[in-house]
């Protein structure tokens, strides 16, 4: 059964991934790595840490997008749910029940 | 490998800050919902990169662009040398060591470091950019290895290698003093701190801890030892690196870190003449200083018993021509030979006490401040003597040293007189503290004497010894002439004088008896009737500064007191060449200024009837004397003012008078 609640949670919880994921996104140590260029440092350790960095940071970017996509999953899912409760709704209305009283029920 | 490796320490810094802040910003990201887990896997793992890999060698490079003391990469200043330890006679206090120990901290961390450097593709004198590149990795390497206490053997035939090929180059390049300027001047600190990192972490690997970790065979295997070529190496880079360096400029990082291990010196001890004279009296100066159980040995907290042994540097040095000479133009040298311990094998001693004799002489020189008032060097001289008096055994000094000893100990000779019927303890104002005392003793009267005699052997240094000892009977005796004519009260002259005198006099006999034991020329005497006839010229002279007061009868008593409190025996015929000749010549002419230019005087010694013209011709005849230069002429002039004289029977009985009264005839 489609609640109120459970799309609630979906969209709060979609929130908070996405933002987490703009928080990553816009932290310093994305960043990083244009104070880092050849002219700062440059050496064989030095191109390990770059690379290193630059690595992880793809993998973060990477790691953003793919919550900031299961976000927006949770977002449609919370979407379509709202969608299934008004059809839902509006099933009951052609019934002939009193779809207020129904929702009420529902929520 | 090619890649050239290189920092901004500027950009280095912001970036240190940078990461600093992302650092902590990653710590405190953080989300629980499970679908997160990959992104905060992510950010965890970048926190890792940060705090484990990127901050670690941001700061080892932020403290190597310290320890270069890196300002700006053309006008980067010197690496911190002997230079920044102010005066020869520095005490070593506790800031200073703590600066030493410092700055050694920084060169053994750096040596933890990529040390990676911009200026070296701008270097003016480089070698090739990929030793260098690789010079530092393998350091750091290595490094890395032994603090982490894994076997570091797959670098070391690297690092032999690596060294050998600029030693290769160091030799083969045609001007090494201008590529040494590149290193160890203002234009390139950046070299220096490389190789120093290198040598520090050979250092390491070579130190017994080390050896006992990983076992002596991979030494063995990888380090050429025994066919010396890693000695070699490494004496001719450091002959390289302090090549055309001024002593006072030396790196000493580097030369600290050689100096304090017995095993790298134990590497190059039998390459040792690959070392020019200057760069091996820096490096023995340094292991000398090291070795004398000063706090040295603190900074580095090693036992006393693995102190380098200065003893192959020091007979390798003084077994060369002009290899003292080169100790003594060291101030560094000199301020690490003075009054330390030093070894007591055969030979060393004597080669010491030449040395130390030329050291000192420098050290004593007038253009620095005066041993009379600076405490510090007086003391410093005091205990020199008293180490050369331990240590000049059956020394025979050479004449130029025994002249440089006589200058060395001329003015601290006033210190020696009151206690010469003890033994030598000398009473003195400690330097540090003036109102505290200090007591150096400068050995057995016996002992004393046999140095001074040795030093009297060469006639010139009885000269000088004999003026010294002179000026200060005469300073006595001016001050014992002052207190008699400017006293109220009713004093015995000649009682007054005999007691002041005879301290001074009882140097002057000292002296006289230690020429004597030598059986030696008689110049000491001459010296003595030198000062004596200027001590009568000053007491002469002495009313004058009291302008004014009435004080002829009084100068008339204290006068002959004076002259009489001098009396010695008289010295034998003074030679008509030589040092005695112009010291006979200073005499006669230093007597007849004195009624010349004080008309006021003339009457006292029966010159007054003296016609004007007559002293404008002495005038002049002696004006030029003064200006006659060479041997000749000086005799020449001095024989026409000697006619003259004796064309002038009151001129002539005033100088026979006074040269008789002084001790001069």
């Amino acid at each position: 059964m489609v609640s109120s609640e459970g799309i609630a949670a979906l969209r709060n919880r979609a929130q908070i991934l996405r933002n987490f994921a703009s928080q990553v996104l816009s932290s310093p140590v994305m960043g990083l790595l244009p104070h880092a260029d050849l002219a700062t440092w440059d050496s064989p350790r030095a191109e390990v840490c770059r690379q290193q960095l630059q690595t992880q940071i793809a993998s973060t970017r990477q790691a953003c997008d793919e919550l900031t996509f299961y976000a927006q999953r949770l977002e449609q899912q919370a979407l379509e749910m709202e969608h299934a409760l008004a059809q839902q709704l509006a099933a009951l209305a052609i019934a002939g029940q009193d779809p207020f009283a129904s929702a009420k029920e529902i929520l | 490998m090619t890649q050239s490796m290189m920092f901004d320490p500027m950009r280095i810094t912001r970036l240190h800050h940078l990461a600093s802040d992302a650092l902590m910003a990653l710590q405190h990201l953080s989300v629980p919902d499970p679908a997160a887990d990959h992104l905060v896997t992510c950010c965890r793992h970048m926190a890792h990169t940060l705090n484990d890999m990127w901050l670690p060698m941001l700061q080892d490079l932020m403290n190597l662009a310290s320890f270069t003391q890196y300002e700006d990469v053309l006008t980067a200043s010197v690496v911190p040398s002997f230079s920044n330890h102010s005066s020869r006679f520095a005490p070593r206090s506790a800031a200073r060591n703590y600066v030493r120990e410092k700055r050694l901290e920084r060169a053994r961390r750096a040596a933890g470091t990529v040390c990676d450097a911009p200026w070296l593709q701008r270097a003016p004198h480089r070698l090739t950019t990929w030793t260098w590149g690789q010079i530092a990795t393998t350091t750091a390497n290595i490094d890395t290895a032994i603090r982490r206490g894994k076997d570091p053997s797959s670098e070391l035939a690297d690092l032999e290698r690596l060294l050998s090929g600029i030693a290769a180059e160091a030799i083969s390049e045609p001007s090494p003093s201008l590529l040494a300027a590149g290193f160890a001047s203002e234009n390139n600190p950046a070299y220096l701190a490389t190789i120093t990192t290198a040598i520090v972490v050979l250092d390491k690997l070579l130190d017994p801890q080390s050896r006992a970790r990983f076992g002596t065979h991979i030494f063995e295997d990888n380090f050429d030892l025994h066919n010396g070529s890693l000695g070699e190496s490494l004496a001719t880079i450091i002959n390289f690196l302090l090549a055309g360096v001024d002593p006072s400029e030396a790196p000493s990082e580097l030369v600290l870190v050689i100096a304090n291990s017995p095993e790298l010196l134990s590497l190059i001890e039998p390459h040792l003449e690959l070392l020019g004279d200057s760069q091996l009296a820096i490096l023995t100066a340094a292991v000398i200083d090291v070795g004398s159980g000063l706090p040295t040995e603190r900074e580095f907290a090693r036992q006393p018993s693995r102190g380098p042994s200065p003893v192959p540097l020091l007979f390798e040095i003084m077994s060369r021509e002009g290899g003292a000479a080169a100790v003594a133009s060291s101030p560094a040298a000199g301020a690490a030979l003075l009054g330390k311990p030093y070894p007591r094998e055969p030979g060393v001693a004597s080669r010491m006490a030449n040395a130390l004799a030329i050291g000192s002489a420098r050290v004593s020189g007038t253009d620095d401040l005066d041993p009379l008032t600076d405490l510090h060097r007086r003391t410093e001289l005091l205990e020199l003597l008293s180490s050369l008096v331990e240590i000049h055994g059956t020394t025979d000094f050479d004449p130029h040293v025994s002249r440089q000893l006589a200058l060395t100990f001329a003015p601290i000779l006033d210190d020696l007189s009151p206690h010469l019927d003890r033994e030598f303890l000398v009473v003195t104002p400690r330097w540090s503290d003036p109102s505290e005392f200090t007591t150096v003793s400068i050995g057995p009267r016996s002992q004393v004497a046999s140095f001074f005699g040795r030093i009297m052997r060469d006639e010139e240094s009885q000269l000088i010894l004999g003026v010294a000892a002179g000026q200060i009977v005469s300073q006595t005796g001016n001050d014992a002439a002052h207190m008699l004519i400017t006293s109220d009260r009713e004093i015995d002259a000649m009682g007054y004088l005999q007691a002041t005198m005879s301290e001074a006099n009882q140097l002057v006999r000292f002296l006289a008896d230690s020429r004597e034991a030598e059986n030696a020329h008689l110049a000491f005497e001459h010296g003595l009737a030198v000062a004596r006839a200027k001590s009568v010229v000053n007491v002469v002279a002495a009313p004058l500064s009291f302008g004014g007061l009435h004080l002829r009868p009084l100068v008339s008593a204290a006068t002959p007191s004076v002259i009489s409190g001098l009396g010695l025996s008289l010295p034998p015929e003074v030679p008509s060449f030589g040092l005695d000749a112009d010291l006979a010549i200073l005499f006669s002419t230093t007597a007849l200024r004195v009624p010349l230019d004080h008309p006021e005087l003339r009457s006292r010694f029966g010159v007054a009837d003296v016609p004007p013209r007559v002293w404008q011709q002495l005038d002049a005849l002696l004006d030029d004397l003064d200006n006659s230069v060479l041997p000749d002429e000086r005799r020449a002039a001095m024989s026409r003012v000697t006619t003259f004289v004796h064309s002038d029977p009151a001129l002539h009985s005033y100088l026979a008078g006074v040269r008789i009264g002084s001790g001069e005839l």
